[in-house]
């Protein structure tokens, strides 16, 4: 796992366009932090926050589906997937070590741009509360490896990076883009009893409004779910959400990486 | 008894028994059966789509064969794929990937994979002649160089079965000469090899027996007793001929 690891770590680092993104993330970063800085202090959930937060919430994830689904999809054009078979390397080493490689790669390169971008809305004079830097920056780094895995997990069941792409655009346009109205259209065939509960299970159905919901609770504006989440938001607003976050980020790359590594065995033995 | 006596004779061979392939309607490959003993070197030879690279990527195991079984040295592929794989070392044909890692890099990640020492990688990296090119990327090298590096690659654990698509693609004269005494080192050391080409001429020189494939069949196999390497390859010429018209 390590090898791939450390490969996947390599080969994404020494291409141009992981510099591009690291200079993209802090274009945008930067720009955020001033518009949100225009109030002069940044602090809990505003609606510059929030703007913040769907900004993230459309080009983080696109972008990490389409990391990950080439990484594999990459392998099985140039024929590395072909020779790797060759060895006797475990499917769950390959997975694993692709989705450490990458997230370490993604994570860097993000990391980076986001607490520059910081530096320089403090040097610039902004107050910026500790708090909504660090819970910010992990809800980037929970939508990175959750939608990482997203994308490894497509890259696995793709023969091309067209597929790839193709599969990335269709996942992020559900889980991104139409998910509400998904949402809003499945609920209201249902009888209003059962509302409430669907809308709760989907929230974890959906990594993106996981993390979500995450960072508006513990910014302290629980409350604008309604009155239907009132039982979940002092799970994310207490200690406890560490152990949350644990399980619930166990459990998604435990299946997404179980179901990736089937699919991976099934093709290398045909 | 009985059991065992068989188990012996698999014991350090090769064995392919009736293996075939098919990709929907096309047979590319009719039951094809092969056995090889440790130190020997079999040569494919036939046109472009006469089955050679199928035969290949189901010793490899890339490819899974539709009937027909491989055994090597008593392990059976569709049994213990990983005991298997981890006998081999397998040269492709065409290899476009991890072009932005060095050549070292490159050998150190292949030979981490089968636990092989750093040792050894320096040595394969003389051997192939690509010391002065060690901190060079993949993709600087010219096509004969990265021929040169997939082989180290697919010896660098020194497997019971070499397989080898047309390993001299894109060698000039010198490293093909170089190419044919390793082949003979590593026959010396008990390695098993086959290998596709076209080039008749380094096919008499190490290959022990010479398999003509046409239309995913074996249409002849030669015995090469070495006597007479120059006489050799003009009847391989002669038989790749008349197996292409």
């Amino acid at each position: 796992m390590w090898t791939i690891w450390r490969s996947e770590w390599k080969t994404t680092t020494r291409q141009k366009s992981y510099y591009a993104i690291l200079i993209l993330w802090l274009l945008v970063i930067s720009l955020l932090i001033i518009l949100e800085g225009t109030n002069g202090s940044i602090s809990g959930y505003t609606n510059i926050t929030g703007t913040i937060v769907n900004i993230m919430l459309y080009i983080l994830p696109l972008f990490m589906l389409i990391y990950g689904s080439f990484s594999i999809a990459g392998e099985m054009e140039n024929g590395q997937w072909s020779l790797l078979c060759t060895y006797p390397l475990e499917m769950s080493s390959y997975f694993f070590g692709k989705l450490g490689g990458q997230f370490t790669a993604q994570a860097v390169s993000y990391s980076l741009a986001y607490w520059l971008s910081m530096l320089l809305g403090l040097i610039t004079g902004l107050s910026i509360s500790l708090n909504w830097m660090l819970v910010l920056y992990i809800f980037s780094l929970l939508l990175i490896l959750f939608f990482l895995s997203i994308g490894l997990f497509l890259g696995a069941f793709v023969s091309t990076r067209w597929q790839a792409l193709t599969y990335s655009v269709g996942g992020w346009f559900v889980l991104i883009m139409i998910w509400p109205t998904l949402l809003i259209a499945m609920t209201s065939a249902l009888p209003y009893p059962m509302i409430g509960p669907v809308m709760k299970t989907a929230m974890f159905i959906n990594p993106a409004e996981f993390t979500r919901f995450f960072l508006v609770a513990k910014l302290n504006a629980g409350s604008i779910f309604g009155q239907a989440y009132d039982s979940i938001v002092p799970l994310f607003e207490q200690g406890i959400v560490w152990g949350v976050i644990f399980l619930y980020g166990f459990t998604v790359i435990a299946f997404l990486g179980g179901l990736s590594i089937w699919k991976l065995k099934r093709r290398r033995a045909n | 008894m009985e059991v065992e006596e068989k188990e012996s004779k698999l014991d350090g061979n090769l064995v392919m028994e009736a293996v075939s392939k098919q990709y929907k309607k096309k047979q590319a490959l009719h039951p094809f059966s092969m056995r090889m003993r440790a130190g020997e070197c079999v040569v494919l030879c036939g046109g472009n789509g006469a089955g050679k690279s199928t035969i290949l990527n189901i010793l490899a195991g890339t490819s899974k064969p539709t009937a027909g079984k491989v055994i090597l040295n008593g392990i059976e592929m569709e049994k213990d794929k990983m005991a298997y794989v981890a006998d081999i070392g397998y040269m492709p044909d065409e290899f476009l990937a991890q072009g932005e890692m060095s050549v070292r890099e490159f050998l150190w990640f292949y030979a981490s994979l089968r636990m092989v020492s750093e040792d050894k990688i320096d040595q394969i990296i003389m051997q192939i002649g690509l010391d002065e090119k060690k901190q060079e990327q993949v993709k600087a090298l010219s096509k004969g160089m990265r021929q040169r590096l997939l082989l180290a690659q697919a010896i660098l654990s020194d497997p019971e079965l070499l397989i080898m698509d047309e390993p001299t693609n894109g060698l000039d004269p010198f490293w093909i000469n170089e190419f044919i005494e390793l082949v003979q080192i590593l026959k010396e050391k008990g390695m098993m090899i086959v290998f596709s080409t076209h080039m008749m001429d380094v096919a008499a020189e190490v290959g022990d027996r010479i398999m003509f494939i046409h239309e995913g069949k074996l249409a002849e196999s030669l015995v090469n007793d070495g006597k007479d390497i120059p006489g050799f390859t003009r009847r391989l010429l002669k038989h790749y001929r008349s197996n292409e018209s």
